[in-house]
């Protein structure tokens, strides 16, 4: 191929309308991949409770509801497509919640792990025989269950780990993993240990002037990882002016970009942070994410023989 | 309220463990990083300069007053948007999405102009109303003198721009700081000088200008002024006081910044909207109480003669420094700590003024990068400073540039319409939020539910924008019928002001065709993808 253009969006977070837009992302920007950086769940249940004679309370945006059985979908379909997992219960098992709060993590895998489910038949459904290579890598907040959904999939290529070849062109790595956070997310590795994974994977690249690292977390520094300044409350620390930031992004990433230079760096995690810069001669690039408003921030990328030939940030 | 009390559940949601999940800022902590914007001292320093000019006899509070009930509806305009796209940093992004992204990125180019032809305006008043006090209640009276005058600010711009860009190339941490330690020293000698006025009256002034200027001087100024041709109808008192608003909006502006760190806001609906209602309503207070305070203590007379003889009678102006308020501290005390403390607060304000708007120039750059309609190069963060050194010494050669336009030529006579042209394009901001709840539907359903509000059917956002439209519509009429703005209005005149608005469709518009030859269509930036 002489030009291969490339879309790529991160942390949508359990936003419905978000991958629904991914998905279609490919044939309104034609187009040849669509890449999806990580973080793809959501971080919020919403407990709607049965309270008899077929009615459901739950309160949405801080608004209580009280709605019928027959009023309910349009409820369910608004709380998805913001990234929230809504989740029918009665108040026994509310009551149950409250004492055991450890029973809600497996409420959390198995809602999520449906929930990708469900996007994975419906990317088959939209993608299948279209010619656009679809691309899905976990980031530090998705459960480490989720790989499993991911398996012995058509159409959905969960790259991470893994050597691929876009297009039957260009190589690319992924991983998820991020160095640590103060949240103690799902995937998370010590800085040398993720220097040791990453620089595993990019040992078996062929030809790093044409590879792609997409690595959920942006190098350390270089303007793609600022996130606000927290303080031991997890507070941002804000005064006149505005918000304190800080650089968030892993040491291990920017080293090894340094250390291999490759064509294309993708990156998320930080929402805060969109932008591109170039390191060396790797082109970065954080979409930023703007999923709560349901907007699915991307980076449309230009590809030819030489290299990343030109590149279009997009809010769709 | 039965569907209310019926809903209540023990929980309205369970989080699990991820990233981002910070506790939010609250609506004080917004709220300061607003009023710090809204900068009280400038602002009365900088309404007395002209106002009195423009609009000979008008009451300035007053004018404060009646300023107030438009800014609450672009406050209220700024907040409803705010909430409704927190992460999208501002008017460039609402009116992409509401109107076309070429009208988004005409506002965005205007508002950055005006930025820095004021942040040029600025450098040359730091240097002679601002340093140049500084220098006399430091002893240093010759090079006072010489510090204000117009050469002096063509020089001292270097090293101020230097400084700016050396600020800046340290991070954006390093500029919030600086700018807490400049708002510390512009609060602290804002309130001292505030407090003299407050404690003190008209005759001791008059007894202070006079014991340095010589006896009579302050009515000898008075005097000067009415014979170079000042006037003042008593009859067009509070028609000239409603006009002054326009000065009023000027001052009242900075507090919508909060947008830009929306993304941190929690609560934006509630916290947004919170802080910068309440930072409107202490800087009116201050700006009110403020005027009131400054036209008991000068004297309307007087405020009103120098302010004539500044603008239109300069070799007429007998004052050792320059005409701005600021330079009147050495009148008001004979103490040296408090001449010291005030001086340096006012030198503070005017230096902390620059970072905001270089903050804004170089944040826009950026946005056009990502866009694709300047080079990337530009906004490439260097990989030694990780700061965008390359934007910021443009930022900073385009506001030297500008210095120089408005000292050695009349461009800025012309450009003082971006007053009117500025509220002509707060219009096109204001037509985004009317039409923005019925063109994005898909954003407009998802909102919290206050920016869904509605009022006879209408949303709130819309409410805003019509209102906004009225006030703005009231500035472009005042802007551009009266005379004293912007020299002899023409229609070359209002076209030199139009000009930097039209310019941005061209600027929009050829990047945007290259860009497509090469396979990147720039319209696709801000479209909205389909879901289904």
């Amino acid at each position: 191929m002489t030009e291969i253009k490339i879309f790529f969006a991160s942390d949508i977070h359990g936003s419905e309308i978000c991958f629904r837009k991914f998905l279609n992302a490919g044939k309104a920007y034609q187009a040849d991949a669509i890449l999806m950086g990580g973080d793809i769940t959501g971080k919020m249940i919403v407990p709607m409770v049965e309270t008899g004679g077929g009615t459901f309370a739950f309160q949405w945006l801080g608004t209580p509801y009280a709605v019928s059985r027959e009023e309910l979908d349009g409820h369910l379909q608004q709380i998805r497509m913001s990234g929230c997992y809504p989740y029918q219960t009665t108040p026994d098992e509310m009551a149950l919640l409250e004492e055991k709060p450890e029973l809600i993590k497996d409420i959390f895998r198995k809602t999520l792990m449906e929930s990708v489910r469900q996007w994975l038949y419906l990317a088959e459904e939209r993608l299948k025989g279209s010619g656009i290579e679809c691309y899905i890598t976990p980031g530090n907040d998705d459960d480490l269950a989720l790989d499993e959904v991911f398996i012995n999939q058509n159409v959905v290529c969960n790259p991470e780990h893994k050597l691929v070849y876009i297009k039957d062109d260009l190589e690319m790595i992924a991983c998820g993993y991020s160095n640590r956070t103060p949240w103690n997310s799902p995937r998370e590795l010590n800085e040398e240990d993720l220097w040791k994974v990453i620089d595993g994977m990019a040992q078996g690249i062929a030809n790093t002037q044409r590879a792609i690292f997409n690595f959920h977390c942006p190098p350390f520094d270089v303007g793609l990882d600022l996130a606000p300044r927290l303080d031991k409350n997890l507070k941002p620390i804000a005064g006149v002016g505005g918000v304190d930031t800080a650089p968030v992004g892993s040491k291990a990433v920017l080293k090894t970009i340094q250390a291999y230079r490759p064509m294309l760096g993708l990156h998320g995690h930080v929402h805060e942070s969109r932008g591109v810069v170039k390191i060396g001669r790797t082109f970065c690039v954080n979409p930023g994410s703007e999923y709560s408003e349901g907007i699915l921030r991307g980076c449309l990328i230009l590809i030819d023989q030489k290299g990343v030939k030109d590149y279009m940030l997009t809010a769709g | 309220m039965e569907a209310a009390k019926q809903s209540k559940v023990s929980r309205a949601f369970f989080v699990r463990e991820a990233t981002g999940l910070v506790r939010e800022l609250s609506w004080f902590d917004t709220f300061l990083c607003g009023f710090g914007i809204l900068n009280v001292g400038l602002g009365l320093v900088q309404a007395f300069a002209y106002a009195p000019y423009v609009f000979p006899g008008s009451n300035i509070a007053l004018a404060f007053v009646i300023a107030l009930p438009g800014a609450f509806f672009i406050g209220l305009l700024n907040s409803l948007f705010t909430a409704a796209m927190p992460r999208s940093g501002g008017d460039y992004v609402w009116v992409s999405r509401s109107i076309y992204p070429v009208v988004g990125f005409a506002v965005n180019f205007f508002v950055t102009f005006s930025v820095i032809a004021a942040a040029a305006v600025n450098i040359w008043y730091l240097a002679s109303n601002f340093l140049a006090p500084a220098f006399y209640v430091f002893g240093l009276k010759d090079v006072a003198a010489w510090v204000a005058t117009g050469p002096a600010a063509i020089i001292l711009g270097i090293p101020a721009i230097l400084l700016l860009i050396l600020i800046f190339s340290l991070g954006l941490n390093t500029v919030r700081r600086v700018m807490l330690v400049l708002f510390l020293i512009t609060g602290v000698g804002t309130l001292l000088w505030l407090l003299i006025m407050a404690l003190g009256n008209n005759n001791g002034f008059i007894a202070g200008f006079n014991g340095l200027m010589g006896a009579n001087a302050y009515q000898g100024m008075i005097q000067t002024a009415k014979e170079a041709g000042r006037t003042v109808d008593p009859a067009q008192s509070g028609r000239y006081s409603f006009y002054a608003m326009i000065y009023a909006f000027q001052m009242y502006s900075g507090f919508q910044m909060i947008g830009y760190f929306a993304g941190e806001i929690k609560r934006v609906s509630k916290s947004a909207i919170q802080a910068i209602m309440v930072a409107l309503a202490a800087g009116a207070l201050f700006f009110i109480i403020g005027a009131l305070v400054v036209v008991r203590y000068f004297g309307n007379e007087f405020l009103g003669a120098v302010a004539f003889l500044a603008n239109s009678a300069p070799d007429k102006l007998n004052l050792p420094l320059g005409a701005y308020l600021s330079s009147f501290t050495i009148f008001m005390t004979t103490n040296p700590l408090l001449r010291i403390i005030v001086s340096l607060g006012f030198l503070a304000t005017i230096i902390w003024i620059l970072l905001p708007q270089m903050l804004i120039v170089t944040r826009n750059m950026f946005a056009w990068s990502f866009d694709r309609l300047i080079p990337s190069w530009i906004a490439q963060v260097n990989e030694r400073t990780h700061s965008p050194i390359i934007a910021t010494i443009i930022a900073g050669v385009l506001i030297y540039v500008m210095l120089l336009v408005t000292l050695l030529t009349k461009f800025w006579a012309y450009l003082v319409n971006l007053a009117g042209v500025g509220a002509l394009v707060g219009m096109v901001v204001a037509a985004a939020a009317i039409i923005f709840p019925y063109r994005r539907k898909d954003i407009f359903d998802k909102a919290p539910s206050l920016v869904r509000k509605t009022i006879f059917g209408v949303p709130l956002l819309t409410w805003a924008g019509i209102f906004t439209l009225i006030t703005q519509g009231l500035v472009v009429y005042v802007a551009f019928t009266t005379p004293s703005i912007g020299g002899a209005v023409s229609m070359g005149s209002l076209l030199a002001s139009l000009a930097m608005f039209i310019i941005a469709f061209p600027l929009y518009l050829i990047p945007y065709y290259i860009n497509k030859k090469r396979g990147l269509d720039n319209s696709l930036a801000y479209k909205e993808l389909p879901p289904e």
